[in-house]
């Protein structure tokens, strides 16, 4: 199966280290070639925000400083926002104008065919094998996704993996932030 | 006129003491320190002050930080020198994004790295212990598999031994979209030169 053209998936990645703050967009082909690449400076609060946000301030950080400024600022829409922090789910649900996943990897045997998907005991959570020869991945959706909906990120999902590794892009945000701070990657 | 307006307040603030019967000092803040204090404003409807029994245990049922997490209002509790009570309204404070109030120190610049992170490589991890059915080729076993590989879009690609992963450069102008698998054979009589071959196979 060869991607459609035109289609794209958006990967979003929080890192917190410590009291710094970093966020990235990257939004590839179904050939994992980035289309559109955005991410903040690290931004590291005061001690007197940390007191007077308390407990809320990761979370204003998180979702409303980083977040919903790299939705902003992404030119290139994707079919899916696809996070590996299932905690930014509920935001991207309300802010994105796609719909938002959570996708990790997992250590199981590959399922008996590619599209089946074994729901979990977590709400929202599935197993489903993306193409023949790779464990299946663990996909959750947003509590109350309907079942077409599911199925379509699903298929979104297959064609996608049919030409890229689904998770590697992860990675690629990780050493290209790793970049930007040792200064080999400048605006 | 301004030391009769100093001394009004001198006054409140010694009927204020008295009130909370020396639980509660109050002092004055020089005007420079009250300045540093810059929050966001808090919308807030009407507070009802109502006076309790104070043998009653009230307790403090949250805290303004606890506040700050609060996105559907409710009802709070706070109780003062254990003899009033005040039942506010819900209290809802959203801190602003970008200005006025609070500001971090380092506000979030988002900056375009488009081109620059296409030189980085795409990575591909060895999937041959998920074959059913490994390739057969005479001669030689089947040692690494990385899939999916856009063949006709590769401008380059390296072996990393230490990790066994394949690094792969595409050319970003490339309209190719066929998939292949890129398949690394040892040959099991080669007892020298190259023991080593790599052979396109379909992709999955």
């Amino acid at each position: 199966m060869s991607p459609q053209k035109g289609l794209a998936l958006g990967y979003l990645r929080l890192i917190e280290e410590g009291n710094l703050f970093q966020g990235a967009a990257l939004v590839t082909d179904f050939r994992g070639i980035p289309l559109d690449f955005r991410y903040t400076e690290p931004i590291s609060p005061t001690r007197l925000e940390r007191i007077l946000y308390g407990d809320a301030l990761d979370v204003y950080i998180r979702e409303e400083v980083i977040l919903e400024s790299l939705l902003k600022a992404v030119e290139v829409k994707p079919s899916l926002w696809v996070c590996n922090d299932r905690k930014l789910l509920e935001f991207l649900e309300e802010h994105a104008a796609c719909p938002p996943i959570f996708l990790e990897s997992t250590s199981y045997s590959p399922l008996d065919a590619v599209g089946e998907m074994v729901p979990q005991p977590e709400a929202g959570a599935y197993l489903v094998q993306v193409d023949p020869i790779s464990a299946p991945l663990k996909l959750i959706v947003p509590v109350g996704t309907g079942e077409d909906a599911v199925k379509s990120v699903a298929s979104i999902l297959i064609e996608a993996a049919a030409s890229m590794e689904l998770l590697e892009p992860f990675a690629r945000i990780k050493r290209a932030l790793e970049a930007v701070a040792a200064g080999e990657i400048t605006e | 006129m301004k030391r009769g307006f100093i001394g009004r307040l001198e006054e409140i603030g010694e009927s204020l003491s008295r009130l909370f019967a020396g639980r509660v000092r109050v002092r004055s803040l020089p005007p420079r320190r009250a300045r540093v204090a810059f929050l966001p404003p808090v919308r807030r409807g009407p507070i009802n002050i109502e006076h309790l029994d104070s043998r009653q245990n009230t307790p403090v049922m949250g805290s303004l930080a606890s506040e700050w997490r609060c996105v559907r209002p409710h009802r709070m509790n706070l109780a003062l020198a254990g003899s009033v009570k005040i039942c506010s309204a819900p209290l809802e404070v959203r801190p602003p994004l970008t200005k006025g109030g609070l500001s971090f120190g380092i506000s979030p610049t988002i900056k375009d790295a488009t081109e620059r992170i296409r030189f980085l490589p795409q990575v591909r991890g060895n999937r041959v212990r998920y074959l059913k059915e490994k390739p057969f080729v005479e001669g030689s076993g089947l040692i690494a598999l990385f899939s999916p590989i856009i063949k006709d879009a590769l401008l380059r690609e390296v072996l990393e031994r230490e990790r066994g992963v394949l690094l792969i450069w595409y050319d970003v102008s490339s309209d190719a979209m066929l998939p292949y698998m890129l398949a690394l054979f040892r040959r099991l009589d080669a007892s020298q030169g190259d023991i080593f071959s790599w052979r396109w196979l379909p992709g999955a």
